[in-house]
């Protein structure tokens, strides 16, 4: 697999975060699935590599090109979703499309206008009275509408019920499916990704904690359980996380095998993305 | 490229752009009719002035509204150059609307006439390019917030208008332009460009060195 976007050395600085030496890479033709807490720095990266906000060092290549001489080009290349609150309220789904087509040099309508009816949109709607999922659909019909090589969303699934976010996630699969193509996106729901990511980068105060393949992630880690009195020091010290109570313990480790030497007593079960997000987030404070 | 995003500075703000037109059109005739002693070019210069910064403020005040959008919109491949590029074509074209009517009223209404309407528009361009050119980089560098009420201060540009008219050139400058009046207009209207390309340039550099969100 090629990577697609090449982010290294990214840095940016605020009074009280920074963004420290963030470096990964998106592969081709997989939905990477960019995690961590809230505050954790997934939209400061995502503003960075869309240089929305002005870094203090780091280079961002697309197909190996770095973006700070061709950022046209990049722009022309990728599809963008934000959260929420991009379009006039006032203006209709015309109107806003008549702003932002002109810009792509690829612009499909026939693909817009098959992309409307699928998502029950009519281009005469005002933006304003469009339910918060709508918006988000909107906001997916113009990313997918100029033949874009890489999606760049941000928590794009935030406040939507679960039917949308599995259609969110098979349009998703649809899009990188003829290959050539990748979908990069955050969140900090996680149950998402269990269904849609290839791979996952992690994010945690400012710096990136893992980059792997997402079923190589599950297998790494596990959840381990156990009476107290089979948690000695050296178990704990194998375990990312270890939420004691009066029934016993819970742990995530990414040292399976060496636990299971220590004690034949521990259960050790397969775990989430959401634990191992927490494990991480909790022991790096 | 970027005539879709002056048309979107036209839309988010539909009732100023009428306004403008009413302004461009309405404001010399009113002039002539209460005050004709502020009518000819000082009614010309309210109404481009006028226009500009009510607009702007408008503009920015919806802008400041829905900041995701500008965000959105540089995302694009119209980037945050093409957001700034527009914003001064906006102010190009608010002088036209001014301009035109007000030309065609100088030829029927005589309250309005000005001496040498070339030489008018001239000097109305360059201050309005002066005074835009030094608000809108201030509006990109502090936001909307804390410039709103610095358009204002543009209303006391009449007084460059009547400091222009009373700039005393050496003789033989001004007896080469007497006799070629159309160049010195011209002169004008490139220093107007030249304002305008500087003030471009520097909010360019402010926008692209800014975090939009």
């Amino acid at each position: 697999m090629a990577a697609i976007l090449e982010v290294s050395g990214l840095k940016k600085s605020y009074d009280k975060f920074s963004l420290q030496n963030v470096s990964f890479n998106i592969q081709e033709g997989c939905i990477t699935g960019f995690i961590g807490i809230n505050g954790a720095g997934k939209t400061t990266t995502i503003h960075s590599i869309l240089n929305l906000i002005h870094t203090d060092a780091g280079t961002i290549k697309f197909r190996g090109k770095d973006i700070s001489s061709s950022e046209k080009q990049f722009k022309d290349k990728i599809g963008v979703v934000f959260d929420s609150g991009c379009f006039y309220d006032e203006l209709s789904i015309k109107d806003m499309t008549a702003i932002i087509s002109p810009s792509y040099s690829n612009w499909d309508d026939r693909i817009f206008q098959k992309y409307l009816e699928r998502f029950s949109l009519r281009k005469e709607q005002t933006v304003g009275t469009l339910s918060k999922g709508m918006k988000m659909k909107y906001s997916l019909a113009l990313a997918l509408s100029h033949n874009a090589e890489l999606l760049i969303m941000d928590e794009p699934t935030s406040g939507l019920d679960p039917l949308m976010r599995e259609q969110f996630i098979s349009i998703l699969k649809e899009y990188v499916e003829p290959g050539g193509r990748a979908v990069f996106y955050s969140t900090h729901n996680t149950t998402d990704l269990d269904k849609s990511a290839d791979m996952l980068i992690m994010i945690n105060a400012g710096s990136i904690v893992f980059e792997e393949d997402k079923d190589a992630l599950l297998e790494k880690f596990r959840t381990v359980k156990g009476d107290l009195k089979h948690l000695t020091p050296d178990i704990e010290a194998l375990m990312l996380r270890c939420d004691k109570s009066k029934y016993g313990f819970e742990g995530i480790t990414d040292k399976a095998e060496t636990i299971k030497q220590y004690s034949m007593n521990l259960l050790l079960e397969r775990t989430t993305i959401e634990e191992i997000m927490l494990a991480y987030a909790k022991e790096r404070g | 490229m970027i005539i879709p995003l002056i048309k979107k500075d036209i839309m988010i703000v539909k009732g100023y752009a009428l306004c403008v037109i009413a302004l461009g059109i309405g404001l010399p005739l009113l002039l002539a009719w209460r005050q004709p002693e502020m009518g000819g070019l000082y009614s010309f210069l309210m109404a481009v002035l006028i226009s500009s910064v009510a607009f702007n403020l408008a503009i920015s005040e919806k802008e400041n509204k829905y900041p995701k959008v500008t965000a959105l919109l540089a995302s694009t491949p119209y980037m945050k150059s093409g957001i700034v590029r527009s914003k001064y074509w906006l102010h190009l074209i608010i002088y036209a609307v001014c301009c035109i009517p007000f030309f065609i009223e100088t030829r029927f209404i005589p309250e309005l006439a000005v001496d040498n309407f070339l030489h008018g528009a001239a000097i109305v361009f360059l201050i309005q390019a002066v005074c835009m050119g030094i608000l809108l980089p201030v509006q990109f560098k502090f936001g909307y917030e804390k410039t709103k009420f610095l358009g204002f201060l543009i209303f006391l540009s009449p007084f460059l208008l009547t400091a222009a008219e009373n700039i005393k050139l050496p003789p033989e400058i001004t007896n080469y332009f007497n006799s070629t009046p159309a160049v010195l207009s011209l002169m004008i209207f490139a220093f107007g460009i030249a304002a305008w390309l500087i003030s471009l340039n520097i909010s360019k550099k402010i926008v692209i060195n800014k975090d939009l969100l």
